[in-house]
């Protein structure tokens, strides 16, 4: 059906509309068809039924109706039921098509055909209705689902009752469509849960209001918060349905707020404002709770309200909390003398602390534009860089020397230490604490100058000074005075104090100016002043008598009394800064007896935070015995004399350690001059102390040193940088006084020891403990190397290393000595232990044979048998050639320790063929193949007779040591010179050495094997020869392959 | 004097073993002797007899002074046999030496029995013959 035409005449549609829903009971609002004359046949047809009072005589209706019905996108009926509950349809107009997919003839054949079509659920609810029903008087109006080609439908069916005098019932009706409107209702309907659950899930209270003032939505926390916040309070109450205009209007008696809210209200909904927002605050209790109240209007509503109350309690708290504690922790860092600043990532000086400007001779105004690179030195900066980097990454950065640049471009010397700062994980910058270790005298009188100079602009502005005479008059008023009283000179001069106030009489501070006008009395106090306009204001008070009368100094410390009083509370932040300072505070809550104490408290005794309950008595029990008494006396005229103590103390801890603690305390009072809080600060200087004691100890040394002028002396900063030397110190090292400059550490110390003492330095710098005295090699001036004994103790300047002081020794004679004497003692052992083995293996390896000797005599005296006697005489012969050859091993291990080297020009080839003539004897070299090559090109000089027996040694253990199954068994030999050395190749490839032997192969009197027929001294010989010589003897081998002896042997040309 | 089944000679030196040999056999003590001229080598004959389940000697002869494996290492590797064979088997050292540290180090094996100087003698053989039966 189309949409798109406008109706003919939409009056006489208003009719026919009305007229439906008279007739039918139904509600039809459709777009109509434009059809030629559609109006007019409806118009007609409504003419015939005001004409007809009978219009719904079944033959006029259905006569009628069909005439428009053909038109309208709904489906008129008519049916009957009989007293049987019989179901008949008299008329059903065209619709029916559109409607159920039904003709109007095919519900006329059977009137069950259109409850098959209905959704099974809404079946029984439709016979209801429309059979079981009919004999009501009453209008029905059904809905229910049908399904049809195109999908399900809702339909909407109405009818009207008209009793016959068959007591049947004819009921007359329509049936539209109202899918579409279902479709929305339904989509509303989610949308509403939607919302509903997005305001459940908010914490604020929300209530919207409609055009009429009602409450028609109120979320979770509205309810909980009605329920349980206002619970007892008199406060107007939007609860649903309630409509707060008219019924909470005359109720609310919660003063301001509630009028206020409802002003507001109306306000927004008059469309005067588009939000109202105010904070409020409620004490509920004991608790004060605050909120945000806010009033608007509904998007696409212009008439209803959303009030909503937003609990911003935690906020306000936090926010007071953060203030609080900002300005305490302010206070203590403008009060350090450490220099701290705040950078941010960017690399901008954002905060700078007193300190930190005095330093730096900056002033908060230079802060705007200034970056790190402004105030840190590029050499600083290229130095640290990477250090630096790790910021980012979390890590604590400690600089033990930074060069900063003040404002007038003057260096100045720093140590310290920079954190990261982090905000909710985010990288904010960080934060830098420093100490100004460059000369602290001159910043001393900086400061003072600029104290004074404070002091002088504080004196014209903000110190009010006024004379009064005897009679009260005020004789002269300054301006910052009369300021203060918020009046100017003029009006107050000539007039008496009575006369401006009356009631001054009463008051304390005119109580104290007449007594010390009386009796001509100084006095000095604090009092709180209430003005007529109702601010209280702190003054401090300098009352002296003069000639004219009084003389009254009156300065506003209001601000200063703000951040007292802010200062006693919270914690956090003050922890970290308090850890780098050993800074603990600790606070006393007077009335309540509690006593509080940040975590450094702790640690100063040695605790874990919080495992102890703090009290006044625990740390008094802690106090060193003889200070007790003067402790607490301290604190007691500190509160009764309101005025700041400050002690330095020991502590001794538990576990027996000493710590030596300043104590600055000082405690506040109430309006009425009752102490409240008492705040201080504990600092534990034990190392400051240690290091003072320690630098007595050193100062007396150093003159005792310096006396000892034998010593060379030495002073290095913390860089390692040399700063002092004495004349001896020259002397020692062989510099020149004008070769001192710039040098280091590292330029006075030979290359192995360089790293060694750097670290110790560095160390020792740190505080670290390291070792005082040790040995080590200086590199002199003129490159040689000398042996130093040093003594080194830190240099302590107010507290802090700034360097270390060495007195050196020269030793190098001594460690000569002791080197020579060492080299002796190793040689003389080894002598010894030779000689030991020798007399043991020449008594085995001389006696053996001869022992044999003796049996074989014995042998031969008990038998007469030729051939016998001749064996034992063979054995004989064997035994004593056996003592020969151990005889002769003894000699050459002799002649080698005890003879000169005799060097001459050597014939390699020669020494080879006497060599191999030599092993002639031997059975076993006939079947040996030896490859000689031999390169003589440049002569080779050394000891014949040594390089004769070495060679020897090695040809026969090369014959001796034949594998049994080598067919070939061969000896390659090869050497040749050059002008430094001689190089003697001897592989074989007999038996091999087997691994885990092979370095004892050269062990005096060792044998590998069973073939081995000499003492086993050989080898030891030829090692001793080649060591004599200079030269290195080495082997490799590989059991069951055969061996090669690599020997090198200096060329000793005359 | 008693005659014993089996004596083990072991020495490196084999002029020292002929002698030795010769003076045993001349003496009568044992039926069989056998000579091993490294300590390696006996040992490898004792495991050959354990392999066969045969008994061991029941004397050994050692010297001390032998390449390789000299008599000490020789010990230590017999005393890892298993007990059922070297119990019964009884040491005496034969050697040149002349060492009391080597003599007080021979008898901490509980198999050895006598220290012998060499050159042995009919008399050295009859006082161990007399040893080995106490």
């Amino acid at each position: 059906m189309s949409n798109d035409c406008i109706p003919d005449n939409l009056e006489v549609f208003e009719l026919f509309k009305a007229f439906v829903k008279e007739n039918f009971g139904a509600k039809i609002d459709f777009p109509l068809v434009s059809k030629q004359n559609f109006a007019a046949k409806l118009g007609t047809f409504l003419d015939q039924i005001k004409a007809q009072p009978h219009a719904t005589d079944h033959d006029v209706f259905r006569q009628k109706i069909s005439e428009v019905a053909v038109d309208i996108p709904a489906n008129f009926y008519q049916y009957r039921v009989s007293q049987d509950k019989k179901m008949d349809f008299l008329y059903v107009s065209p619709g029916s098509v559109e409607m159920w997919g039904l003709t109007p003839d095919e519900i006329y054949a059977d009137s069950a055909v259109i409850f098959s079509r209905i959704l099974p659920d809404d079946r029984e609810k439709v016979r209801i209705d429309v059979v079981d029903a009919a004999a009501q008087e009453t209008v029905h109006v059904t809905e229910f689902r049908i399904t049809n080609p195109t999908g399900i439908k809702w339909l909407q069916a109405s009818s009207k009752p008209t009793r016959k005098t068959d007591n049947s019932w004819i009921r007359t009706g329509c049936i539209t469509d109202i899918t579409a409107l279902k479709t929305v209702e339904r989509k509303l309907f989610e949308h509403e849960q939607f919302y509903q659950s997005v305001l459940d899930s908010i914490t604020s209270q929300v209530a919207v209001l409609d055009k009429e003032g009602v409450v028609v939505a109120t979320n979770k926390a509205w309810e909980e918060f009605d329920n349980n916040l206002h619970k007892g309070l008199e406060l107007p109450r939007y609860k649903k349905g309630v409509n707060c205009l008219t019924e909470c209007a005359g109720k609310a008696s919660g003063g301001n707020l509630s009028a206020a809210a409802l002003e507001a209200v109306r306000r927004v909904m008059h469309g005067e404002t588009k939000l109202v927002e105010f904070p409020y605050s409620l004490e509920h209790n004991g608790r004060r709770s605050w909120y945000l109240f806010r009033v608007m209007p509904l998007q696409n509503d212009a008439h209803s309200v959303v009030v909503a109350h937003n609990n911003i309690s935690e906020a306000r708290r936090a926010q007071e909390e953060l203030l609080v504690t900002k300005n305490k922790y302010e206070f203590l860092l403008q009060t350090t003398d450490e220099m701290i600043n705040t950078v941010s990532p960017e690399g901008k000086i954002i905060w700078a602390n007193q300190a930190w400007k005095k330093n730096l001779k900056y002033d908060e105004g230079d802060l705007v534009d200034l970056r790190l690179i402004d105030v840190v030195t590029t050499e600083t900066l290229v130095k640290h860089g990477e250090r630096l980097e790790k910021l980012r990454s979390g890590k604590t950065v400690h600089l033990p020397h930074a060069r900063m640049i003040r404002k007038d471009g003057e260096i100045v010397d720093v140590s310290g230490t920079v954190v990261p700062v982090f905000e909710q994980g985010l990288y904010k910058g960080t934060q830098g604490f420093f100490r100004n270790i460059s000369d602290v005298e001159r910043e001393r009188t900086e400061r003072i100058k600029a104290e004074n100079l404070l002091k002088r602009t504080l004196e014209n502005n903000y110190i009010g000074y006024m004379v009064l005479g005897y009679d009260w008059k005020y004789l002269y008023v300054n301006q910052a005075a009369a300021a203060q009283a918020f009046q100017v000179p003029e009006t107050l001069t000539g007039k008496t104090m009575l006369e401006m106030y009356p009631g001054v009489e009463d008051t304390i501070v005119f109580k104290k100016y007449k007594t010390c006008m009386e009796l001509r009395r100084f006095d000095d106090f604090e009092e709180v002043y209430l003005f007529s306009n109702g601010e209280r204001r702190w003054f401090e008070f300098k009352v002296e008598p003069v000639e004219e009368g009084l003389s009254v100094i009156t300065i506003d410390i209001t601000e200063k009394k703000v951040i007292e009083e802010n200062l006693s509370r919270s914690r956090e932040l003050l922890n970290e800064s308090q850890r780098q300072a050993h800074i603990g505070s600790w606070e006393l809550d007077i009335p309540t007896g509690r006593y509080f104490w940040s975590d450094e408290i702790f640690r100063i005794f040695d605790l874990e935070p919080g495992s102890v309950e703090p009290s006044y008595d625990y740390f008094l029990n802690h106090v060193h015995p003889d200070e007790v008494d003067m402790v607490r006396e301290a604190y007691v005229v500190s509160v009764a004399e309101k005025k700041p103590f400050e002690v330095v103390h020991r502590l001794v801890l538990a576990s027996g350690k000493t710590k030596y603690i300043r104590e600055i305390a000082e405690t506040f009072y109430d309006s009425e001059g009752k102490p409240i809080r008492s705040f201080g600060s504990s600092h534990d200087i034990t190392a400051q102390k240690e290091a003072e004691l320690l630098l007595q100890y050193n100062e007396h040394k150093y003159h005792q040193v310096v006396e000892n002028i034998s010593d060379a002396l030495v002073v290095d900063d913390i860089e390692g940088r040399l700063v002092f030397a004495n004349d001896q110190f020259l002397k020692v090292f062989r510099f020149r006084r004008e070769e001192l400059e710039g040098t280091v550490l590292e330029d006075y110390v030979a290359p192995e020891y360089r790293e060694l003492l750097r670290e110790r330095h560095n160390k020792r710098i740190a505080g670290e403990d390291v070792p005082d005295f040790f040995e080590y090699k200086g590199l002199r001036g003129d490159g040689t190397i000398c042996w130093l004994e040093t003594r080194v103790c830190k240099v302590i300047e107010n507290g802090r290393i700034i360097g270390t002081q060495s007195a050196i020794r020269d030793v190098t004679e001594r460690k000569m000595a002791e080197q020579l004497q060492e080299q002796q003692n190793a040689e003389l052992k080894k002598i010894n232990s030779e000689l030991d083995r020798f007399v043991y293996s020449t008594s085995h390896d001389l006696r053996a044979p001869l022992l044999s000797l003796h049996g074989l005599v014995d042998l031969c005296s008990s038998t007469d048998d030729a051939q016998e006697l001749k064996l034992y005489l063979m054995m004989m012969t064997r035994s004593i050639d056996k003592i020969d050859e151990t005889i002769k091993e003894i000699l050459d291990y002799s002649k080698n320790s005890r003879m000169e080297l005799q060097s001459e020009k050597i014939e390699m080839a020669d020494l080879v063929a006497n060599g191999k003539e030599s092993l002639k004897f031997n059975t076993d070299s006939r079947f040996v193949y030896f490859r000689t090559q031999i390169n003589e090109q440049l002569p080779f000089y050394s000891d014949r007779h040594r390089v004769a027996t070495v060679l020897n040694n090695l040809l026969s253990n090369a014959v001796i040591y034949q594998r049994a199954n080598e067919p070939s068994p061969t000896i390659n030999l090869h050497f040749h010179a050059d002008s430094s050395y001689g190089y003697l190749t001897i592989h074989d490839n007999g038996e091999g050495i087997a691994a885990d032997k092979i370095d004892k192969i050269f062990e005096m009197f060792y044998r590998n094997s069973e073939k081995s027929v000499g003492s086993g001294l050989g080898l030891y010989i030829c090692k001793e020869i080649v060591n004599k010589l200079g030269g290195l003897i080495s082997v490799t081998s590989e059991q069951g392959r055969g061996s090669s002896f690599i020997v090198k042997l200096p060329n000793l040309k005359p | 004097m008693m005659k014993l089944k089996r004596i083990l000679l072991v020495d490196d030196d084999e002029i020292s073993n002929f002698i030795n040999e010769r003076k045993l056999k001349s003496a009568g003590i044992a039926d069989r002797i056998d000579v091993c001229i490294s300590g390696m080598r006996a040992l490898q004959l004792l495991n050959e007899l354990i392999a066969a389940n045969e008994s061991g000697p029941e004397v050994i002869l050692l010297d001390i002074n032998m390449p390789i494996m000299d008599g000490f290492g020789f010990l230590d590797e017999f005393d890892r046999l298993p007990g059922s064979f070297t119990t019964g088997i009884k040491v005496a050292m034969l050697t040149s030496s002349l060492e009391k540290e080597e003599i007080r180090r021979s008898y901490e094996y509980k198999n050895v029995v006598d220290f012998i100087n060499k050159p042995l003698s009919t008399e050295k053989i009859v006082i161990l013959a007399d040893k080995i039966i106490k």
